[in-house]
């Protein structure tokens, strides 16, 4: 019987470390009655094709269905990944990763073998397929589909081995596990220590020049966590006021859930800055320094402070994942809601909801931040998850420079990994701590406003789906682990852990780092050139707002004393406080906070329309230029279709493909005219300048 | 005239729906064709004018402290809030509107009064830009099968069918007789589209008077004359578009469905598109869920969902894709009806020719169409859209939907209609707002007699006229999407069709996107032409500048010399044409969407000869002025405006005329 002894041949072994390996050949499945590629081509194909220490553990040709046309190729089962190689299909030597036909195996959220017969879901490894299957269907969790037809004639057993290899991987790989080796064969390519794409916030350095970039003059980077010993999950290093010592910043971030203190988000080129701090430690007994501590450093030179109650009228974390696994349901193919219901269902998994609340709220705090200079700190209990999200969504409303392919990963990478949102546990399949997708719920609040305001950004649609898939693939730590502190520990970046830091020390010692460098934003990984020039939005028009605005100005870091007035933002209205710390006199102030006041009038104007010296209507009196204001009433917020659609390809006719490619052959057309005329013109231009000119005015 | 009572009240504030806290103070004016709102901001002087037969419902509102509540709906949709400070004031403008939009005569419409400043000439050529016979021509008839049958000659047979009919060769007229009087209102089975590559046909009619029992033989060999007129098939479909029950319940006042037994070799197929009731009905379900002050996520889309809107559009569509794949792939001739067959059956008509053959995607195939399937086939628009006072019964939102197919469609195949979304909210614009003639009446032959081309201006020439506005920017001709028949899946999923907030939506600002695409694109395309043009020029100048050249060398001092190049004095211009002034039009540009108060109101008040954007114009530029013609047609916000703000002046004089 072939299929004899499958527990054996499929017992993955736990994975080598076999790095000398370097792109070699695969090692054929041990033992298992897999036949060896009979087609000479196909298996240098596979071959050409792995990664190091991968190891194919079945294939079985077949066609890629629910495309136009259908693609033949091969099914292929390794222990990292499923990917399917169409014929005459070349693995790009310098992407040893295809977005298109990989599946990492922590994507495959469900897989499915249909035959004539019966249709069975694959859960665990120990299911066994009771027949072979003609068909099979691997959801991703990325809402990708992959649908591989296996034809009949004599290839069953293949097709059967493949799915059953594929059931089997599955369960064995780890969320944590990753393509290691992937970025020794990279920087192998490239000779000597290539500098990352995007500032990695690992050095100091690169912090001094973001602070210098965005002129926060009264700011300073502070090394007091640089052995991680305020607090693992922050970096190590940010931004505190100048007068703030060292000292004073310890003792204050102490009586902050977690350690994680006021720090600067981003300071707006109009003096206002924008902090992002944890919950106050209400346990903790203060004495009067620390508080003046914890209070000068919430004021940051200010006399004006809003605090702002990041999660008041936002989902939870739990709403946001069962939103998350009901719009999933709901976008399956096979979803079993009937056609009239589709919208209903759709409002059921209330994820447009919580699309819109997040952009009510950043809306409401970029003009708190805008128009007027003043400290505005968002403070969440955790501040690892909605102040990340609504520090970022704001800095996009506000900053031109942050809506630049550059600027948005830059904003990402600090305010997302920098800041130690916990990728790993809360998209993870650990099973432990609360899943919940911010960060793919940030995504979609972008993409939001890439559809309200398309000429704004630089990066496009095409883009924010490749960040969306980037999360699911093991390939790189940015989103594999939880904190920097982690992250760092992997790519042994800490291994000389006892030894003092000096600033400006930024290289390991030795050279074996593994993925020291490498990102989420080296795109070359996973992305050919081609795609790559697609992230650009063709749109995109940076000198829609050349006139910098800025807030009426008022003398900052003057006034030492303590802040004139202090409010607290919640339900979209200000408050007074008496106050800024809760535990000067109990009971504290935030923890009755305003959870339970209603919002003062259910109406959609934000706050600018009402108080804020805001125009009183659109267009008429010049708004701040380069602030976005989103809209966000019902008919405002729209399904991401092409990317939560995907699964299936009737919806995306007009989607992606024509509209893309128009807008490409477009493009292509105008370069090429660019081209024919540049050498025809400037000798041209030269002719005029010097020929009619002085017969012209000769003639006048 | 005699019915405005006031023609002026001031200090009446005009309220914006999404944030009724902002309302603009200003005067509201009555004239004998147009509602119009000035605001007093002096910077702005933002005007508003609503055509009378625009306005759809007028409610007068509970009075409050600060005034006296109107609520004017219109037809496109505009909805605007009025606040009139004296009760009084406001008693008289309702009383004035109700009588000023509900006109009891053909004469009393803003078409009769209308005039665009053209001459004589130029209204009869605008006229000619359409020719059904051609289009006949065009599909490859009369041929074999088909001919010209003068059978209704006068409107002898039925009166709200052409004159110009083509039917099967075989079809006698006492058949055709015959069959007529077996159909409701006598709307015999008539070609409505015939492919030359499969010889399949569309035909259209109505409901036969069959009953529980009744035969026609006339009836019988009319059907079978279109089935013999396609010898690829040996059958015909027949189509009835309504739900099966609603078909069952005719039968009991005498009329029905065909019945398969009577018939040799058709294929009987129901397609429930429901009646104009149900769709009236819908389209008010989902306008209240667009007035809705502040929709949630809920709101909306249950709201969107319960309207059933949607559903109402998929069954159309639907239809259409039949009707399509019978004609395409099976070869089969298809007969449609509904009960008069001019409602559903036109829908689904022009739907399944749309789909069918590229021609009508095209910007002068679309007006075809609706010419042909609309017009021409007499589609009540008098009643459908309430022109005259009539029957409010009888409203119904029937050429809405279909236009709503066709931009679903657009939003689907995204390359293969040569126009764009603007292209349609003009024309439902115009199907309102009796500006142009082509919309009167219910039928040719009511046209014919009030005269309605010798009286009238045409919309299709000011379409035409104007079509640099109404080209879709990624429309190739060569993409596979626009050869052939548009496929779309037959998996069902309801959620490839969209609210459309381009057109429900469109006046509400503060719901558009703020960019366009559309627009963006549209200005590098005509960037790209400039240029070209500029670079044409600009090469025939070296030439003459190299001949130059050689002649100043050989004769050094001629007195003539300056003025030789007088012709082509505009170097500072084409100077100025480098990419920063490029980057600086891209900027202004937002200012001519569609979407944006000033272009709408340019549109109604449709002022052609002193668009700037006119093609004709910068055709007839010679090359050596070329480039000075660039610079005024480039698409700056800065020069359009004047011309819009003298269309406008002008425009308020005719009105103040009117009403003296």
């Amino acid at each position: 019987m072939w299929w004899g002894g499958r527990g054996q041949s499929f017992n993955i072994a736990p994975q080598k470390e076999e790095p000398e390996m370097g792109p070699s050949g695969p090692q054929s499945v041990q033992g298992s009655g897999m036949p060896e590629p009979r087609n000479p081509q196909l298996g240098s194909c596979l071959v050409s094709g792995c990664l190091p220490g991968e190891q194919i553990l079945a294939w079985a040709p077949g066609v890629r269905k629910g495309l136009e046309p259908e693609l033949p190729g091969t099914l292929i089962c390794t222990n990292l990944r499923v990917t399917f190689q169409p014929y005459g299909w070349q693995r790009h030597q310098e992407t040893s990763l295809s977005s298109d036909y990989d599946f990492a195996l922590v994507n495959i959220g469900q897989l499915e073998a249909v035959s004539s017969l019966s249709r069975v879901q694959l859960h665990r490894p120990g299911s066994l397929l009771k027949f072979i299957p003609e068909e099979i269907l691997i959801h991703g969790r990325d809402f990708r589909l992959l649908r591989v037809g296996f034809e009949a004639g004599g290839l069953e057993p293949q097709a059967f081995q493949v799915t059953m290899a594929i059931s089997q991987a599955r369960a064995q790989s780890s969320q944590t596990q990753q393509y290691s080796g992937i970025a020794l064969s990279k920087t192998g390519q490239s000779s000597g220590s290539k500098k990352p794409p995007i500032p990695l916030l690992e050095t100091s350095e690169d912090w001094e020049t973001e602070r210098n970039r965005q002129g926060a003059k009264g700011w300073r980077v502070s090394l007091v966590n640089e052995r991680f010993d305020v607090a693992t999950s922050l970096p190590r290093y940010f931004w505190v006021p100048n007068r703030t010592l060292d000292s004073e910043v310890r003792r204050a971030f102490g009586h902050f859930h977690q350690g994680r203190g006021p720090r600067l988000s981003w300071h707006h080129p109009g003096g206002s800055d924008l902090l992002r701090c944890g919950g106050f430690y209400t346990a903790s007994d203060p004495n009067k320094e620390d508080i003046r501590a914890v209070e000068s450093m919430l004021q940051a030179g200010h006399s004006d402070v809003v605090l702002v109650d990041t999660m008041d009228e936002l989902p939870s974390l739990a709403d946001i994942q069962l939103a998350h696994l009901r719009l999933r349901a709901l976008c399956l193919p096979d979803s079993s809601v009937s056609e009239d219901k589709w919208l209903s269902a759709l409002e059921g998994t209330r994820w447009l909801d919580y699309v819109r609340s997040c952009l009510r709220k950043a809306s409401d705090i970029s003009v708190l931040v805008t128009s007027r200079v003043r400290s505005v700190v968002l403070q969440e209990r955790g501040d690892r998850d909605f102040n990340g999200l609504l520090s970022s969504l704001v800095q996009l409303l506000s900053a031109p420079e942050a809506r630049t392919l550059f600027g948005f990963q830059s904003l990402v990478q600090r305010e997302w990994v920098a800041a130690g949102h916990p990728f790993l546990t809360r998209l993870g399949v650990t099973g432990v701590g609360e899943k919940a997708p911010v960060f793919l719920l940030f995504l979609d609040c972008v993409w939001q406003l890439l559809q309200q305001f398309p000429a704004e950004f630089e990066f496009s649609e095409f883009f924010l789906v490749a960040l969306h898939d980037s999360v699911r693939v093991p390939d790189t730590l940015t989103f594999l682990r939880d904190n920097p502190w982690e992250r760092g520990k992997q790519s042994r970046q800490f291994n000389s852990y006892t030894q003092v830091y000096t600033p400006g020390y930024s290289h390991p010692p030795d050279g074996n780092s593994i993925n020291a460098q490498l990102s989420v934003w080296d795109w070359d990984l996973r992305y050919s050139k081609e795609q790559i020039l697609q992230f650009h939005n063709p749109g995109y028009d940076p000198e829609h707002c050349q006139d910098s605005w800025l807030p009426r100005q008022q003398p900052s870091f003057m006034v030492p004393g303590p802040p004139s007035s202090v409010w607290l933002f919640s339900r979209g209205a200000l408050t007074a406080l008496n106050q800024l710390c809760p535990w000067r006199d109990s009971p504290s102030l935030l923890a009755v906070s305003s959870r339970w006041l209603p919002r003062p009038a259910i109406s959609s104007e934000s706050l600018a329309d009402q108080e804020w010296g805001l125009p009183s209507h659109w267009g008429a009196c010049p708004l701040p230029a380069g602030l976005l204001l989103p809209g966000y009433l019902g008919p405002q917020i729209r399904l991401w279709r092409r990317c939560y659609l995907r699964g299936r390809p009737e919806v995306q006719m007009g989607l992606s493909a024509p509209t893309i490619t128009g807008l490409q052959d477009e493009l292509s057309c105008l370069q090429e005219l660019l081209k024919k005329w540049t050498p025809r013109i400037s000798p041209e231009d030269h002719s005029n300048k010097r020929d009619p000119n002085p017969i012209l005015s000769q003639s006048c | 005239m005699e019915h405005i009572r006031t023609p002026k009240v001031e200090n009446v504030r005009l309220l914006d729906r999404i944030s009724p806290k902002k309302a603009a103070l200003g005067t509201l004016y009555l004239t004998a064709t147009h509602v119009i709102f000035v605001e007093n901001a002096p910077d702005t002087r933002k005007e508003t004018w609503i055509l009378h037969s625009q306005i759809s419902t007028i409610e007068k509102q509970a009075t409050t402290a600060t005034g006296c509540h109107l609520l004017i709906r219109c037809k496109n949709f505009q909805l605007l809030q009025l606040i009139i400070p004296q009760e009084r004031d406001c008693h008289d403008v309702y009383i004035s509107l109700i009588r000023l939009t509900r006109p009891v005569k053909y004469e009393e419409l803003y078409c009769f009064s209308f005039n665009p400043k053209l001459d004589k000439e130029e209204r009869e050529r605008g006229w000619l830009l359409l020719d059904l016979s051609e289009e006949y021509r065009r599909m490859g008839l009369p041929g074999e099968h088909w001919q010209l049958s003068d059978v209704n000659r006068d409107y002898r047979v039925c009166d709200s069918y052409p004159t110009e009919l083509y039917v099967p060769k075989s079809a006698t007229a006492h058949i055709i007789l015959g069959s007529s009087k077996f159909r409701s209102r006598r709307r015999f089975p008539a070609l409505s589209y015939y492919s030359k590559q499969s010889h399949a046909s569309i035909c259209r009619s109505s409901q036969p008077l069959s009953g529980f029992s009744a035969r026609c033989l006339e009836d019988e060999q009319m059907l079978q004359a279109i089935r013999k007129a396609n010898p690829g098939s040996d059958f015909v479909y027949v189509v009835d578009t309504r739900p099966k029950l609603n078909a069952m319940a005719n039968r009991a006042a005498g009329k029905g469905y065909e019945n398969e037994d009577n018939y040799s070799n058709i294929k009987f197929q129901f397609i429930g598109i429901e009646n104009i009731h149900v769709m009236r009905n819908s389209l008010q379900k989902m306008l209240e869920v667009c007035e809705l002050k502040s929709p949630s996520m809920s709101d909306f889309l249950w709201g969107l969902e319960n309207s059933g809107w949607l559903r109402h559009i998929k069954a159309i569509m639907d239809a259409g894709t039949f009707i399509a794949k019978a004609v395409a792939e099976e070869g089969a001739s298809v007969l449609v009806h509904c009960s008069d067959g001019w409602d559903r059956t036109a829908q689904v008509c022009s739907v399944a020719s749309l789909l069918l053959d590229p021609h009508y995607r095209t910007l002068k195939g679309f007006m075809v169409l609706i010419e042909k399937d609309w017009i021409s086939f007499g589609h009540k628009f008098n009643h459908r859209y309430g022109n005259l006072d009539g029957d409010p019964k009888e409203i119904s939102p029937v050429i809405d939907q279909f236009i709503e197919c066709v931009w679903q469609l657009m939003e689907q195949f995204p390359c293969a209609f040569e126009f764009n979304e603007r292209f349609l909210i003009h024309i439902q614009h115009h199907i309102y707002s009796c500006q142009f003639g082509n919309f009167l009446c219910n039928s040719q032959k009511e046209r014919r007699e009030l005269k309605i081309q010798e009286r009238t201006y045409s919309l299709w020439a000011h379409l035409w006229k104007n079509r640099a506005d109404y080209m879709n920017p990624l429309f190739r001709a060569d993409h596979s999407q626009t050869q052939g028949i548009l496929r779309l899946p037959t998996a069902p999923c309801n959620f490839m069709y969209k609210f459309w907030s381009g057109m429900y939506n469109r006046f509400e600002k503060g719901l558009q996107p703020r960019q366009s695409v559309t627009d963006y694109l549209m200005a590098v395309k005509e960037e790209t032409q400039q240029l070209e043009e500029e670079l044409e020029a600009l090469e025939e100048r070296l030439e003459k500048i190299q001949k130059v050249h050689l002649n100043c060398s050989k004769v050094k001092s001629k007195p003539s010399e300056p003025s030789k190049y007088s012709g082509f004095s505009t170097p500072d211009s084409s100077a100025a044409n480098t990419p920063q002034d490029y980057s600086g039009n891209m900027k202004s540009f937002p200012s001519r969407s569609p979407s944006q108060g000033d272009a709408d109101s340019a549109l109604i008040l449709t002022q052609d000869n002193l668009k700037s954007s006119d093609p004709d114009l910068s055709a007839n530029s010679d090359q050596e002025s070329g480039v000075e013609d660039l610079s005024c047609r480039s698409p700056s916000g800065g020069e359009r405006a004047p011309s819009e703000d003298s269309a406008k002046d002008r425009d308020s004089d005719e009105a103040v005329f009117l009403m003296a």
